[in-house]
């Protein structure tokens, strides 16, 4: 089950918990997202609905930890997180999201340099 | 706050003379909105007298941070759509930032700032709304709280500009936390710094309490409402920090206070949406909060 933003969704996508507007049932769950739907939730100022399915990765590339890149964004990731508390489960999947994030942005930026040297 | 850190606070803050103050145009809405009467039109007047914030309202009210379905057009029709609280939060936000923009060059990076506080404002707000029922504050409480939460380091870079300079670099050189650095150097923290400054503004108290509080949320675990808010500046902080959006004048993360976060009531598995929602909602709100205030394109 995930929580996601109406202006990322698309039509078909199942509905995992009721969708309520001042106690009432617009939508309830296991129904099928319609473009009808979607318009009625916005008039309603509903801005974010549980769907069916697994969260997706922060980032779309998965690093390559071996990379020397990775290793860079890996330190940099480790110093910022140096004085928190390593065994706490937020922390944890913080600091995850926080590697995928950097490595992405890493990646971008390097690659666009490299583009522009060509 | 401990009243020798307070006192000591105070007599350096003091001794500069010219204590900051907020745009008279907030004072003013202040006093309006504690009559029970006022109208939405009056409110919307008041407003009007300071232009550039009475056309930054109406541009953040129809950006895609609201994604209202029609144009709002008028401050009334503003008033009105948001209710008195939440543009009155906003008339802060703005006022805040316009009165503390850019301070020439230093090493202590004010977009940064205001970006690091933009950032907590809007995961903060975030949270709230996905919170469990041991939140009862508002997302736009919470997006006012996590703006100010850090106010007291702006007041320390501009009114007690070389000490606070040489706290900065302190913790810069010896990699320390700023506010592990602020207190070795100056004797206090932007939070001693910060309650001081919120209550001189006679901002509400719940806006004092997370300033002075958002490091050791603990010392208002007793207090259901105080200890909620500052639960959610605290964990949003920590949030912000850990993905590196703007910067709190070091490049660490705090301790995490785990009762915060189990105040809050949401699993790990909703952390990924929050920083989503966050850098979205930070993108949407910042191009129109902090673009023209800072002269300086932010995002």
């Amino acid at each position: 089950m995930i929580l996601k933003l109406l202006d990322d969704l698309s039509e078909g996508v199942t509905i995992a918990r009721p969708v309520l507007v001042q106690g009432r049932t617009l939508l309830a769950a296991g129904a099928q997202l319609t473009s009808k739907h979607l318009k009625i939730f916005k008039a309603w100022g509903v801005n974010e609905i549980w769907i069916e399915g697994e969260p997706e990765k922060v980032s779309n590339s998965e690093p390559d930890h071996q990379s020397k890149e990775f290793k860079i964004v890996l330190e940099k990731i480790d110093k910022r997180f140096s004085k928190c508390n390593g065994n706490s489960e937020l922390i944890s999947s913080l600091k995850r999201i926080a590697i995928a994030r950097e490595y992405s942005i890493y990646k971008k930026e390097t690659d666009d340099k490299g583009e522009s040297n060509e | 706050m401990n009243s020798e850190t307070r006192k000591k606070m105070e007599t350096t803050l003091r001794s500069v003379g010219q204590l900051p103050t907020l745009p008279v145009v907030y004072s003013r809405l202040q006093k309006v909105l504690g009559d029970p009467r006022v109208s939405a039109q009056e409110v919307g007047s008041v407003i009007e007298q300071d232009q550039s914030l009475a056309s930054k309202v109406l541009k953040i009210v129809n950006s895609a941070y609201y994604s209202f379905p029609r144009r709002i057009s008028t401050l009334s029709q503003a008033v009105v759509i948001l209710g008195f609280n939440e543009v009155k939060n906003l008339a802060l936000s703005i006022s805040v930032i316009n009165a503390f923009g850019e301070y020439g060059n230093t090493a202590f990076d004010r977009i940064a700032f205001w970006k690091h506080s933009l950032a907590v404002a809007v995961c903060a707000g975030c949270i709230a709304k996905k919170a469990g029922a041991a939140i009862s504050n508002s997302h736009e409480e919470a997006f006012v709280a996590g703006l100010l939460h850090d106010i007291g380091k702006i007041v320390e870079d501009q009114f007690m500009h070389d000490i606070f300079q040489e706290a900065f670099q302190k913790g810069q050189t010896q990699g320390m936390l700023l506010f592990e650095a602020e207190k070795a150097t100056m004797g206090f923290t932007h939070q001693e710094t910060g309650e001081f400054i919120t209550e001189l503004w006679k901002l509400p108290s719940q806006l004092v309490i997370t300033t002075s509080f958002h490091h050791s949320p603990l010392g208002k675990k007793g207090t259901t409402n105080a200890f909620a808010l500052v639960s959610l500046v605290h964990v949003a902080d920590i949030i912000v920090r850990s993905i590196g959006l703007g910067s709190g004048g070091d490049p660490f993360i705090p301790p995490l206070i785990e009762e915060c976060w189990n105040l809050i009531g949401l699993s790990t598995n909703s952390v990924e949406s929050i920083v989503t929602e966050t850098t979205r909602s930070f993108e949407e709100i910042g191009q129109f909060l902090l673009v023209d205030t800072l002269s300086k394109e932010i995002i």
